[in-house]
């Protein structure tokens, strides 16, 4: 199912309304206070409907947050203090709105302005690409993905688990906002092999430690690490013996080498890993664009 | 002697008329208390479902409703209705509560009343508003309960009585 299959009729024929070479390809669809919903392909958007007069209101994004929810926002109170929630099929629903604090916690969101439906990419074969540019003979070494938003990290890290396991290693995912297996109410959304355990919802640095301590895992998989506390978690399973697959958000190798951790004594991110590869979506969501090794560039994308 | 078996058949057949109708006017009554009975024990299932496993509303009446056969349909028609992602709760809440049999008007507005503020805060406050409607469909119940069935019973009997005077007389 596609995210927009969610959404009351009215939008849902909207969207469908743009027809199959747009349908083929639209990455997002975001729903802004005051202004029309626009849908975002790799180089177009569209407005859906009249943009004079097909614009948003609030009473319109409250119905549509509570329709995401299964008018059950009790439920979902954890995804909104992430500013997002999830739905079926693996896709999520990114929130603007305002924070509600609650005793110095951020305890969830009111006044919704905007919504961004993302269209959630299985691709089998992603990872080759990568994969192709280490040597067959050896094991894969601990890798980080580093890429700007939206390039595509998610589904190469997921196709990197789903390799891995296949490959009869035990690959345990720690899945904080439950994008990489997609789960929801007692489904994948995504199948990561037949290794794969899944912590779901699990905040990523008490993941990586639980999946260490109790489910014995050859490779840990994590999305968007970037705290402290998760490159901490990174390294106590590193020392362990345990390979892992991140991702991290970062524009280029020179950008990750800023990101340090005082408690890890000044231990860069990069130093962390034995290999980093950095993506981009030059030639789409996905494009390799170089390859560290030991700090060592090993592989460039020409360009 | 098959006329006297005509008129034996005839007063039993008539006292079995009068006490199946008297059972009828009284049902109403008796169904009441059922849907009342059964839709407090949905309540206090539904705390549990709600307030410690967190589960959205459309599972949690399904779960919850599972002893209670007389909220079966509404369950299943509730899930229905907000899995068309169609309709706002209150909405699919009233529609679906259509499928009990035996609410009275003044039941109906408690569970409306519920209908409008289900689902739209935190847990904490879910918990509250169904211990508040539990407490006053208590009430309703122990109402329907003393006088409701008070009728119902009388009914049956003066219907039943009244049917067995028909008898008498005729014979």
């Amino acid at each position: 199912m596609e995210p927009w299959d969610f959404l009351p009729r009215r939008w849902k024929e909207k969207v469908q309304q743009l027809g199959p070479k747009h349908l083929a390809n639209v990455e997002e669809v975001r729903f802004r206070l005051d202004r029309p919903v626009l849908c975002y392909g790799p180089n177009w958007s569209k407005a859906l409907g009249d943009p004079e007069h097909d614009v948003l209101r609030q009473q319109d994004l409250d119905e549509l947050v509570s329709i995401l929810a299964d008018h059950s926002l009790y439920a979902r109170v954890e995804e909104l203090r992430h500013a997002y929630l999830t739905l079926p099929g693996g896709h999520r629903v990114g929130i603007a709105g305002r924070a509600v604090w609650r005793d110095g916690v951020l305890s969830t969101m009111t006044d919704i302005t905007g919504l961004n439906f993302r269209r959630a990419q299985d691709v089998y074969g992603a990872a080759q690409k990568v994969l192709n540019l280490f040597d067959t003979t050896q094991p894969i070494p601990s890798l980080l993905i580093a890429a700007p938003p939206r390039c595509g990290k998610t589904t190469l890290l997921r196709d990197l688990a789903r390799h891995l396991s296949d490959g009869g290693e035990r690959v345990a995912v720690v899945d904080e906002r439950s994008e990489l297996a997609g789960f929801y109410r007692g489904h994948y959304g995504f199948w990561l092999g037949m290794h794969t355990d899944v912590l779901d919802a699990w905040p990523k640095a008490e993941g990586i430690m639980a999946a260490i301590r109790t489910l014995g895992p050859d490779w840990v998989v994590v999305d968007e690490i970037g705290g402290p506390e998760d490159l901490q978690a990174v390294a106590r399973a590193l020392q362990a013996g345990v390979g892992v697959l991140a991702s991290i958000h970062a524009g280029s190798y020179q950008q990750l080498e800023a990101i340090a951790d005082p408690d890890l004594k000044g231990i860069r991110v990069s130093a962390l890993f034995p290999a980093v590869a950095v993506i981009s979506r030059r030639f789409g969501p996905g494009t390799v664009e170089e390859l560290w090794q030991g700090h060592q560039q090993v592989w460039r994308l020409a360009s | 002697m098959a006329i006297g078996l005509m008129k034996l058949f005839g007063a039993v057949l008539t006292v079995l008329s009068a006490w199946y109708l008297g059972h009828l006017m009284a049902k109403p009554y008796r169904l009441r208390i059922t849907a009342l009975e059964q839709g407090i024990g949905i309540l206090g299932q539904l705390r549990p479902e709600i307030g410690w496993h967190h589960r959205i509303l459309a599972t949690a009446f399904e779960r919850a409703s599972r002893p209670f056969p007389a909220w079966q349909s509404m369950a299943h028609s509730l899930a229905e209705r907000i899995g068309e992602h169609d309709t706002d709760f209150a909405s699919a809440f009233r529609q679906a509560l259509q499928c009990v049999p035996g609410l009275w008007e003044q039941d109906l507005v408690v569970w409306n009343e519920l209908g409008h503020v289900l689902g739209q805060s935190a847990a904490e406050f879910q918990l509250n508003h169904l211990q508040a409607a539990e407490m006053e469909l208590t009430r309703l119940l122990h109402e329907a309960r003393s006088q409701g069935l008070k009728t119902a019973r009388l009914t049956e009997t003066l219907v039943s009585l009244a049917g067995l005077a028909l008898v008498i007389v005729l014979i």
